[in-house]
Order: structure tokens, then C-alpha cells, then sequence
């Protein structure tokens, strides 16, 4: 098993990184083998490019489906060394600062942040005044609905149960009204922006 | 000489024309749409003058306003840019009639060139070389199908009329033939106003080789060598190199002399572009580009020669400064093209305002830009953010000085295409110069880029997780990254 050298550069020299573009690219992960209640996602933001990602809770970050494994070291002079692992003897290092509020990657500033990802409910309003349809986030599977037609629901209540990539989402109401109309069933596979639920507004009823 | 200079142009160009008539001393007008108020050139210019609110086809693209400008400012010049108004022969004669002197081809000149089809018969006049091809436009489809057949599959179908890489059709089997031509047509007819089509050769996976030529008005002409601009998404160059790697000295001295005979025969003035492609050996003539090229700053590195300055020189009467033999390659240069777009996602532009930025420096290294920090990125135009240019003694140097030098630049608040430039340079085949106009796409560039990325992300949210030592999951909803500072500063937690 090939084991790269300790970082001693702050950017990946350019033959190494000409070694790294010739490799073949990381596997996809096989979701089923992962303990799923675990797994956590994020929203990412680094260099003003987005991207969602799973984190297990320990060492392993899934995204677009692949696993990176990584292992965390702090220098002696305040650097951080990330050492990311795609597979057997693939070892990529990243040195990374923090100072004064400001990230250093390689030795640049960049731009990064994360949080725990919200549900992103999307929901487009009927030509009727007060009516919203909730859409699907993303392409999944209902896996239970928690409210029937004519249910008086508050902002924040749980609407339905949406697995999608493996993940549980609960699909909450952002608005407050009552449900008039239901669109899927349980098991019904759905894609995205597919309608899910109809709510209107109860002052116009 | 001229003494007050409009230059009727935004970003990057803009700036580049300004800087070049401040050597010769000019007075320098800028114009800008209130889009680009707080814009850079506005501020480096003597005068700005604003051209309102609106589309470019209010502002930037209106003849009748820019004109007015250069009256009410009693400039004596007009320098076009490019893009905008820089090759429209209507804009280019209205500059003349009202007696300005204009940066730019003769017009005259450019209408000899005129259209694909025409340019075609005076290159191949002058024995440029030109793609196996019909020389009239498309009549009837018998034509159609005895010049395909002659010149063989694959064929292109082009509007005579088209440009910017649109009205162009491949046709790989007889059997597409008349569809293809209906379509082209039809295309033509709806983009440019005139639906005349001919059929070309379809030179396979080529690369793009063009010649820089300037002529002045007392018949002189040199060429300035070839630049090679093969790295392109969607017939966008992204990356531009001089000279090229497999252009030899025999063939620069063979193809600038065509060229340079090709501008004679229409009496060019000022600087040009001949683009061919070049596949085995071939020069095929594709068009002239009658103006300055976003490119040109990597033919001035190589050979120390301002084209601008030369243009101004040349629009003031002047005699052309150089003859061919001073104009000598020294070393090799490469032009990144720095663009707020995500390669990662199908090149989507992106907006906003440019929160750090730091530019590399060194021996060698250029940095052509209208930004700056705070500087905030109009939808409106054109997604070109600045232009890395680096210098080096043969090409290996200046692939690996390149690649440092990208290693040093910061531009945060913005998703921009460095990624893409810094995987190109490290790869192997752009290292050994087998380039082609699809190398991303036959060198899996993309996919890469992505995996790099990706990568990073973990790195950088698993070294977060532990510099915070912030109990996850759910112990937080909003970013915590915002705190890092303020951890430090109280000295706390870190």
C-alpha cells in the first residue's frame, strides 16, 4: 500500500497532482452498508459553490455519493493537516489555518461554511388567493403522510415523511391553513417538483 | 497625434486601451451604462461619461449615443474594444464621416472580407489555404449532394452570414444532408437576416491557430506570429498560448506571409486576427477577426511589442514602428481567461460582489482586470473577470509558473473557473502540447475538477468540526464559521 510523504508543501505540487488526475476516480459508496440514522447532512458552501453533503458522525463525509475518509492532525506551528482518504494508498493532504476569522486552504483564503441542512420545501401558489402547493424537494419515496384532507396544520408541522438518497426528510408546513388537497399516497415514488400537498389559507374559506 | 481618446468599451479592454493611451499621453474619455457606475475603467479614465441605464443595445451598442459623446467631449479618437460596437462597419463609418479617427480596420477593408463566404474566395485568391469547400452559396439540393460526396463526410453546413460559433451544422452521412441544410437555413434566416448556407469540410478534434497581423496606412504590414487557442468550452477560448507547440518557424514564416498577403489584397488597416484551423499538418482558413482580440496580450509578452499602443500609433497617421525581422519570438507565454462561472456546473455564471481578492505577482506575471475588492459583478455582461497572463523562458517554465502563480490567487464571494486552469496545467497532455478544441472533453477535465473539489469540502468541514470543537449533530442552525474570529480573538475554544 502506497502511503504519500508527511505534507511538507502548502500546494500540491504540479507532478503529484498530474499522478492524482491519471488515478481512477473514487467509487461510489454502497448506501445500504452505511448506518443511516447516523448520517447527517450539510450545506456547504466553499469558493461560492454549493454542495449538500453526509457526514457519519465520525470520520467519513458521502458526497455526490462518494465516501471521503479523513483524519485530522494539528502541527506544532498551528496548522491543521487534512489528510483525506478516497481509497487504498490514496492519500490527499490539505494544509489549512484559521486566523482572524479567516480560512486559509493551501495557503489561500477561501471562502467556507457549512450548516445542518433545512428541509428546502418549495411551494408554488395557485391563481386562487391563499392556496399553496408543497412540492418535492427532491426525487424520493413517501414513506408516511401525517395529516388528511380537511386537517388544520401550523407552520412547522410535520406533512409527510420523504425518503430520499437513503435519508428520512420530513416535509414540513411553511404555511398555515388547512390541507385541501393530497396528491400522493404511501410507496409512491416521486420526482422532483412533483405536487405534494395542497394547503389553503382558512380565511378565505 | 491623437491628443483625447473615447474609448467605447467596458472592463478588462477598457482598462487595457486606457493604460496604453496614457503612455502616449492621450486624454482618456470613458463611458459606462449605470450598471457599470462604480466600474474600474470609470475611474482610471480623465472623463467618464455615463450612456444611461439599460440593455447594451441603450448603451454600449448605440451608435447614435456614443457619437454624440465623442462630439460633446471633443475627442479626437475612438478606440471600439472589442465585442460591443467593435465590429459593426456602420459604427466604424459613422466614426469617420464625423471626422474621428478611428482604432480600428478601414472599413472598406472589412466589407472585402465580408461575409464566410466571401472572405473564402479572397483568401483562397491569395493562396491562403481554406477548407475543401462549395464557393457559391447552396442552390439546389443536387449541388448540395455532388459537393459532399466530392469533399466527403463529415461536412459542416455554414450560414454564410453567421458568427460567434452559431449557424453551424456537422452532417456525417448523406442521409442528414437536405434536413441539415433546411435547418441551417431556417436558423440563419431567424439569427442573422440572410439564410445562404454553404458546405465546408469538417476538420475533426482540430486546433485553433491564429495570426496576429497589423498593417498601417501606408501599406505596411508584419505579422506578429501565431497564437494557438485549442482549450475551449462551446467555441469559447478558455486558455490561449504563443507560439504554439507544434507550429515550427518554417510554417509561421509560410502562413504569416499568406496572411500577410491576405491583407494586402484588401488594403487592411490597423490590427487583424486570420484564424485557421490545423489538423496534421493543415492550415484551413476559418475568418479574420477585424479588430483587437481579447487574446492579444499573449503575442505582447512573446514579443515584447505593445499592440495597442501600435494601434493608437497606427489610427494617428503614424508609420507602422516595426518591420517584419524585429518582430522576434522570445520564450512562451500563456493567457489564463478568468471567468465568474462554475466549470463544475455546465459553466453557470455567477453575480455578486468580490469579497477578498489578491492577485499573484513574480517575474513574468500579468494581471489584465477591471475588478477589484468590493467590486460587484453586474449580471448584464460578460462573465471575463480578468486575464492571467504569464511569461517564461520556453513552455515548461511557463506551465509550471502559470500554475504557481494560479496557486496564488484569491477571489472569494464568487464561483469562478480557476479550478478548471489549475487541472488543465497539471495535466499531462497539455503538458506534452496535444491539444485539441475538445481536449476538456477528451481529457475528463470536469469530472476531475469535481473529485478535487469534493475533496477539499471534506478536508476543510472535518478540520472545521475539530478546530471548534462544536458537539454535532444539531447543537447548532446557523453557521458557526461566522465565530472563528471572535473564538480567537477572546481566546476561547481554539
Amino acid at each position: 500500500m502506497m502511503v504519500d510523504e508527511i505534507l511538507s508543501s502548502s500546494v500540491t505540487p504540479i507532478k503529484k497532482s498530474m499522478r492524482f488526475q491519471e488515478r481512477k476516480p473514487a467509487k461510489k459508496v454502497d448506501m445500504d452498508n452505511l448506518d443511516k440514522n447516523k448520517l447527517k447532512s450539510y450545506d456547504i458552501t466553499l469558493n461560492g459553490r454549493k454542495v449538500q453533503i453526509f457526514y457519519d458522525g465520525k470520520d467519513g463525509v458521502i458526497i455526490n455519493g462518494k465516501l471521503y475518509r479523513g483524519k485530522v492532525s494539528e502541527s506544532n506551528n498551528g496548522y491543521y493537516i487534512s489528510e483525506v482518504i478516497v481509497g487504498p494508498g490514496k492519500k490527499h493532504q490539505y494544509r489549512i489555518e484559521y486566523h482572524d476569522g479567516k480560512i486559509y486552504l493551501e495557503g489561500r483564503e477561501v471562502e467556507f461554511d457549512f450548516q445542518p441542512s433545512l428541509p428546502k420545501l418549495k411551494r408554488i401558489k395557485s391563481s386562487k388567493h391563499g392556496t399553496f402547493t408543497i412540492l418535492a424537494p427532491l426525487p424520493g419515496v413517501i414513506t408516511e403522510i401525517n395529516v388528511k384532507v380537511g386537517d388544520s396544520v401550523n407552520i412547522g408541522d410535520t406533512l409527510l415523511t420523504l425518503e430520499a438518497m437513503k435519508m428520512q426528510n420530513d416535509i414540513l408546513a411553511d404555511y398555515q391553513g388547512k390541507i385541501t388537497k393530497i396528491f400522493v399516497k404511501e410507496r409512491e415514488q416521486v420526482i422532483s417538483n412533483q405536487k405534494l400537498v395542497q394547503i389553503s389559507s382558512e380565511n378565505d374559506n | 497625434m491623437i491628443e483625447r481618446l473615447l474609448i467605447a468599451n467596458r472592463g478588462e479592454i477598457a482598462v487595457r486601451i486606457i493604460r496604453a493611451a496614457r503612455t502616449l499621453e492621450m486624454e482618456t474619455v470613458a463611458v459606462y451604462s449605470e450598471q457599470d457606475r462604480y466600474g474600474f475603467h470609470t475611474r482610471l479614465a480623465d472623463h467618464s461619461v455615463s450612456l444611461g441605464s439599460g440593455p447594451a443595445i441603450d448603451n454600449y451598442l448605440n451608435i447614435h449615443k456614443m457619437i454624440e459623446v465623442a462630439k460633446d467631449q471633443e475627442v479626437d479618437a475612438i478606440h471600439p474594444g472589442y465585442g460591443f460596437l467593435s465590429e459593426s462597419t456602420e459604427f466604424a463609418k459613422a466614426v469617420i464621416n464625423e471626422g474621428f479617427k478611428w482604432v480600428g480596420p478601414n472599413p472598406e477593408a472589412i466589407s472585402k472580407l465580408g461575409d464566410k463566404l466571401q472572405s473564402r474566395k479572397v483568401a483562397s485568391k491569395v493562396g491562403v489555404p481554406i477548407t475543401p469547400g462549395c464557393e457559391e452559396a447552396l442552390d439546389s439540393n443536387k449541388d448540395a449532394l455532388r459537393i459532399a460526396r466530392e469533399i466527403g463526410y463529415p461536412v459542416m453546413i455554414k450560414a454564410a452570414y453567421g458568427g460567434g460559433g452559431m449557424g453551424m451544422q456537422v452532417v456525417r452521412s448523406e442521409d442528414n444532408l437536405i434536413r441539415a441544410i433546411k435547418n441551417t437555413k431556417r436558423q440563419a434566416k431567424a439569427a442573422f437576416g440572410r439564410s445562404d448556407v454553404f458546405i465546408e469540410k469538417f476538420v475533426e478534434k482540430p486546433r485553433h491557430i491564429e495570426i496576429q497581423f497589423i498593417a498601417d496606412k501606408k501599406g505596411h504590414i508584419v505579422h506578429m506570429g501565431e497564437r494557438e487557442c485549442s482549450i475551449q468550452r462551446r467555441n469559447q477560448k478558455l486558455i490561449e498560448e504563443a507560439p504554439s507547440p507544434v507550429i515550427t518557424d518554417e510554417m509561421r514564416e509560410y502562413i504569416g506571409n499568406k496572411v500577410k498577403e491576405l491583407g494586402k489584397s484588401v488594403g487592411y488597416v490597423n490590427a487583424g486576427t486570420a484564424e485557421f484551423l490545423f489538423k496534421d499538418g493543415e492550415f484551413y482558413f476559418n475568418e479574420v477577426n477585424a479588430r483587437l482580440q481579447v487574446e492579444h496580450p499573449v503575442t505582447e509578452m512573446v514579443t515584447g511589442k505593445d499592440i495597442v499602443i501600435e494601434q493608437l500609433k497606427i489610427a494617428s497617421d503614424r508609420r507602422l514602428s516595426w518591420k517584419q525581422e524585429d518582430i522576434q519570438m522570445n520564450g512562451h507565454a500563456i493567457e489564463l481567461r478568468i471567468n465568474a462561472e462554475d466549470p463544475i456546473s455546465n459553466f453557470m455564471p455567477s453575480f455578486g460582489k468580490i469579497k477578498a481578492l489578491r492577485i499573484p505577482g513574480g517575474m513574468g506575471v500579468r494581471f489584465d482586470t477591471h475588478i477589484y475588492e468590493g467590486y460587484v459583478i453586474p449580471s448584464d455582461y460578460d462573465s471575463l473577470l480578468g486575464k492571467l497572463i504569464v511569461w517564461g523562458e520556453d513552455r515548461s517554465q511557463v506551465i509550471y509558473r502559470s500554475y504557481y502563480a494560479l496557486s496564488e490567487f484569491v477571489l472569494t464571494g464568487i464561483a469562478i473557473n480557476t479550478p478548471m486552469h489549475r487541472v488543465i496545467l497539471a495535466n499531462k497532455q497539455f503538458h506534452k502540447g496535444n491539444l485539441s478544441t475538445s481536449f476538456i472533453e477528451d481529457n475528463n477535465i470536469i469530472p476531475y475538477i469535481e473529485e478535487a473539489f469534493n475533496r477539499r469540502v471534506a478536508g476543510l468541514f472535518l478540520a472545521g468540526l475539530q478546530t471548534t470543537k462544536v458537539v454535532l449533530p444539531n447543537e447548532f442552525t446557523s453557521s458557526k464559521w461566522k465565530q472563528v474570529g471572535k473564538y480567537e480573538n477572546s481566546g476561547m475554544l481554539i
